[in-house]
């Protein structure tokens, strides 16, 4: 079974911006890294990573050997825990920035 | 099954209210922690996208939901372009802050420079300090030294043991942990 042409379509160019967007994560990655905020975009590159995986297995087979549905779910949970680790890290900053008082 | 609802897409749905939850939060709360509200906004644009959009897409149009992912990764890539190959690399903060955390911990008030190595030679030592010793390896005169444990002292980050004898307390450790190592500094190293 071949996938229609305009979900084809629609699948490379997520497959396209998600490329991008995981190239990007990585090196803003290895820019943060060392800031507060660095396991929060490490989490981000390997949702990124995951984003590619999905959509290229959903390119490749029409029939995925994995259910798609659970690699979505899968998906956004990472992206949950990468907005948890934001507001975590945030919120360290804020401890730390308002005036170390006991 | 809940309802007509698959299991798995009810769960996108909690779960994408709750991503959604924190980052409105992060929208409200982040200008005032970080400067970079807009590459932020379009970080936060594209998950919110994604946490909400996806699920959503996947039962009212699912023949679309990857238009929603991609442009979704689009606004990741807004976000983090302009950072990383623009501001990050060209914003003098940006340089002395991953070079040196300690910069981004905006000291509070009543600290002075001198504070931080303090709490840092405490943090390697592991021991129960006196100012003299603390003056002997940071270089600086006892009576300053002094001044600053006792400005410390007052506000928790240190505590006198004994007489003369100091040693950090946990809001201290708390202090120093809110970042990692700091991979080069121009401070005086303590031996």
């Amino acid at each position: 079974m071949a996938l229609e042409p305009l979900f084809a379509l629609t699948v490379v160019y997520s497959i396209i911006t998600g490329t991008a967007a995981g190239v990007l994560s990585l090196q803003a990655w290895e820019i943060l890294r060392h800031s507060p905020f660095g396991r929060a975009v490490s989490l981000l590159s390997l949702v990124m990573v995951l984003f590619i995986l999905y959509h290229v297995l959903l390119l490749l087979f029409p029939v995925p050997p994995v259910r798609p549905d659970l690699l979505e779910s899968a998906l956004m949970t990472g992206m949950a825990l990468f907005v948890g680790l934001l507001i975590w890290s945030q919120h360290r900053m804020r401890v730390g920035t308002a005036g170390v008082k006991p | 099954m809940i309802g007509d609802l698959p299991l798995l897409d009810a769960y996108d749905i909690v779960l994408g209210m709750f991503t959604a939850t924190g980052l409105l939060y992060l929208l409200y709360s982040q200008r005032n922690v970080v400067g970079y509200n807009r590459f932020i906004d379009f970080l936060i644009g594209g998950v919110l996208l994604f946490a909400v959009g996806g699920p959503i897409a996947d039962i009212v149009a699912p023949a679309w939901i990857h238009v929603v992912h991609g442009t979704a990764a689009l606004l990741v890539i807004l976000g983090l372009y302009d950072p990383i190959h623009n501001n990050l690399r060209r914003a003098e903060w940006a340089e002395l802050v991953l070079n040196d955390p300690a910069v981004m911990r905006n000291q509070a008030e009543w600290m002075a420079p001198m504070d931080e190595e303090i709490l840092e030679l405490f943090h390697s030592a592991h021991l129960v300090l006196t100012p003299t010793i603390i003056a002997f390896n940071l270089d600086h005169s006892r009576e300053s030294v002094s001044r600053r444990l006792s400005a410390l002292t007052e506000n928790g980050l240190v505590e006198r043991v004994d007489r003369g004898k100091y040693r950090m307390t946990g809001l201290g450790e708390q202090y120093l942990d809110l970042y990692p190592e700091p991979a080069t500094t121009g401070r005086a190293q303590p031996t």
